[in-house]
């Protein structure tokens, strides 16, 4: 058997000739040097890190800015908000972003995930906080949590937007930071685009009292989607190349 | 340096020895060179590639655990490099893997039956699954031992071993329809 395979590996390699020597070596580990030499700065630091530190960084600073928000900022209605649903609703989505985290900073040396776990990863990002406005409406006991779904839906839900925006943004800079790949292909953006955006849909959630379910598909449904077309904007012009 | 070991080399660069980089350059270079080079046709593109593959290893230093075999965690890095090129391409709509009709940078220059023939393989090699090819490449080509192999592709060393059977089958099938023949097929 080991014969045989030697045998199909002389007679193979014999077929595919005589190896090219590629470019100039000298000229070619210039360039890495070069490269090496430049991986300086914090962004360098952190993707230098093992991906343990790494993922350990992203879990906490998702954790850290949902706690600023409940701190500062906490929903008006949490002493009538059903605990269960509400530990449901944020446990989900925290699943969800550690998950789409380990699949955005899986490193090179490991073998590739088949192509649909980012697709799925990427698309369960997306519909994770429609799937919120879509569930029965909480409470409607607090006079808070009935705003939004009138005249005023467009500015509270523009409002909710832009702070699930904001409240992501320093998680879309880490991840920025944090992965070791150039940010040019469509999978790098939209995982590190998720994580950002959940982490903004985690903050939403500790901070909106509104339960009306038209101000959560308006407002907070697309924070994700928001999320990822500014990543994309701002990687791809950041990005030395685009694919 | 050169009487160290792979492993010993890496561990001298994670240490902070940035000599060791150029030796485990010059040790991995023809490796890398033959890995992307094939079905590329521009030098140009191969050499990035392989820039790429000594930038991942230099980002991922502090994952390398002392144990770890050097060969595969860099061969894994490789094939991940040339996918994602790969990737790039098509989106690019180059057809990175059809070949042109041009001369063949691998081949004996002198002796066109060689050339031939070398093309010949590559083009039946573009024409098998991806997965049955690179496992074809990484052991039939390279010489890569099938549970290093396993371990590259992330699959397990049974179905490395019946991609390698089909994909040499396959492979024989496709050259014989160009007229070349080779004999063996075990996997």
């Amino acid at each position: 058997m080991e014969n045989e395979t030697n045998s199909d590996r002389n007679e193979l390699a014999a077929l595919e000739g005589a190896a090219s020597n590629g470019p100039d070596p000298d000229a070619l580990f210039a360039a890495i040097a070069e490269q090496v030499e430049n991986e300086k700065g914090v962004r360098a630091w952190l993707r230098g890190q093992p991906t343990s530190l790494r993922l350990a960084v992203g879990a906490f600073a998702v954790a850290l800015v949902a706690l600023i928000v409940s701190l500062t900022t906490r929903r008006v209605d949490m002493g009538i908000y059903p605990g269960a649903r509400f530990a449901l609703e944020v446990g989900a989505i925290a699943i969800l972003n550690l998950s789409v985290l380990w699949v955005a900073l899986r490193p090179a040396h490991r073998p590739p995930l088949p192509g649909w776990v980012w697709l799925a990863a990427a698309a369960a990002c997306v519909l994770a906080p429609f799937a919120l406005g879509l569930a029965p409406q909480a409470h409607v006991g607090h006079a808070a949590s009935l705003a939004g779904a009138g005249d005023d839906l467009f500015s509270r839900a523009t409002a909710c937007f832009l702070f699930g925006l904001g409240a992501g943004a320093p998680i879309a800079l880490l991840m920025f930071s944090l992965d070791r790949e150039e940010h040019g292909a469509a999978r790098r953006i939209a995982l590190a685009a998720g994580v950002a955006g959940t982490a903004g849909v985690i903050a939403l959630s500790t901070h909106c009292p509104i339960t009306q379910p038209i101000h959560l598909l308006a407002g907070h449904g697309p924070v994700v989607v928001g999320m990822m077309a500014t990543y994309a904007a701002l990687a791809l012009s950041l990005s030395p190349e685009k694919d | 340096m050169s009487e160290r070991t792979d492993e010993e080399l890496m561990a001298a660069y994670v240490a902070g020895e940035t000599a060791a980089l150029r030796a485990l350059f010059d040790r991995y270079r023809p490796l890398l060179t033959r890995v992307m080079n094939r079905g590329m046709r521009n030098q140009a593109g191969c050499g990035d590639m392989v820039q790429q593959t000594f930038l991942q290893l230099h980002r991922a230093r502090n994952d390398f655990r002392q144990g770890a075999r050097l060969r595969p965690w860099l061969l894994t890095i490789a094939m991940n490099v040339k996918r994602q090129h790969l990737r790039k391409l098509k989106r690019r709509r180059e057809d990175a893997l059809e070949l042109d009709g041009r001369s063949d940078p691998v081949a004996d220059a002198h002796d066109p039956v060689k050339t031939q023939q070398a093309q010949k393989l590559r083009e039946a090699l573009t024409q098998l699954p991806d997965n049955q090819r690179e496992v074809i490449e990484l052991h039939w080509l390279e010489g890569v031992p099938f549970p290093e192999v396993a371990k590259i592709v992330g699959a397990s060393l049974s179905a490395v071993k019946v991609r390698a059977h089909r994909g040499y089958g396959r492979l024989r099938d496709i050259l014989s329809g160009m007229g070349v023949t080779i004999h063996g097929g075990s996997g």
